[in-house]
């Protein structure tokens, strides 16, 4: 025997109170994941091994509301809008000098022990000083060759938010 | 009365949704990007050159084209886009083009400014392709054809 409670619960009586009820949720959901936490689906590799090509996460973009990117950090990144977005490390902030010699990076001159590269890289790229009101960005995947990568500074306004997980 | 109603809803739906506008024009020809832009493998070498003249045709003789990232400018007849298009579709096995997040300005008569992303993705000669570029651009209706007079690769990562 279903008690009463729950029977109401999953077999609803189909009246005005009910569809509003469905309404509210429906925009709640909608809401929800275009406004705050923005499903991505993740195409290529340039962040292998931490996101693999046709894996799954969310967008959280009140991740940076009361708090500013840091080094380190996953992002989202958007183009024209925000149906297509790139996933970046950031690896320096405004002010701060960037390089690579033989795959190593160097934040303001010093070695940065990237955890999150598994794979051996040969990027060299000269030192050059982040402008203000930019990040660095850097994939984790430094298989691919350097000119073939997407990395560089970017606006501060075109980081959408964070990664969930 | 219930039912003429629903028909006057669903004739003003149609008539919104078909009644023929500038901006409906300019996205039947950033359509057409997508269509004739792409490449399937088993593409015929004609069918080709087709699709690169029709490509080529929905540019302006000449037009802009900015590459921020080359610090690259430059202005081009429509006969050098058609070659170039036509040298880079080689470049593919298959390649699937499309554009997302298009917004349209009319700022004046006979222009548009419109702002979008392009991504290809799909099978080079050696390896697996996939790019990602903001474009900037400006069209302009020059003989009734809403046609690119300036096209900019946004640059959103600068080294």
């Amino acid at each position: 025997m279903v008690p009463p409670k729950l029977r109401r619960f999953l077999l609803p009586d189909l009246n005005l109170r009910y569809g509003l009820r469905l309404l509210l949720v429906a925009l709640a959901t909608v809401v929800l994941f275009t406004q705050a936490l923005v499903p991505l689906r993740i195409e290529g590799r340039s962040m292998e091994p931490t996101y693999k090509d046709g894996g799954f996460t969310f967008c959280w973009r009140g991740r940076y509301l009361i708090s500013e990117p840091a080094r380190g950090e996953v992002v989202a990144i958007r183009f024209a809008g925000q149906r297509v977005m790139l996933l970046k490390r950031i690896v320096a902030l405004a002010g701060d000098t960037v390089e690579f010699r033989n795959g190593a990076l160097f934040v303001n001159n010093a070695w940065v022990n990237e955890l999150y590269v598994r794979t051996p890289s040969d990027w060299n790229l000269a030192p050059r000083t982040v402008e203000p009101g930019k990040v660095y960005v850097v994939g984790d995947n430094r298989t691919v060759p350097l000119d073939r990568h997407q990395i560089g500074q970017v606006e501060r306004e075109r980081i959408v938010g964070g990664v969930l997980w | 009365m219930v039912a003429a109603a629903l028909i006057a809803i669903v004739a003003g739906g149609l008539a919104f949704r078909f009644w023929p506008s500038d901006e409906r024009a300019i996205r039947r020809q950033l359509a057409l990007i997508e269509s004739v832009g792409s490449k399937e493998a088993a593409e015929q070498p004609m069918e080709g050159l087709v699709k690169a003249t029709q490509l080529a045709n929905l540019f302006g003789d000449p037009c802009r084209l900015t590459v921020e990232a080359g610090n690259h400018t430059g202005t081009y007849p429509r006969q050098q886009i058609r070659e170039r298009i036509v040298l880079v579709r080689s470049f593919y096995i298959q390649v699937q083009i499309s554009l997302h997040d298009l917004v349209i300005d009319l700022p004046e008569k006979n222009l548009a400014v419109i702002r979008g992303t392009i991504r290809l993705r799909g099978q080079g000669t050696s390896e697996a392709i996939a790019d990602v570029q903001e474009l900037r651009a400006e069209m302009a209706k020059i003989d009734g054809q809403w046609l690119f007079t300036a096209v900019t690769v946004v640059e959103v990562l600068a080294r």
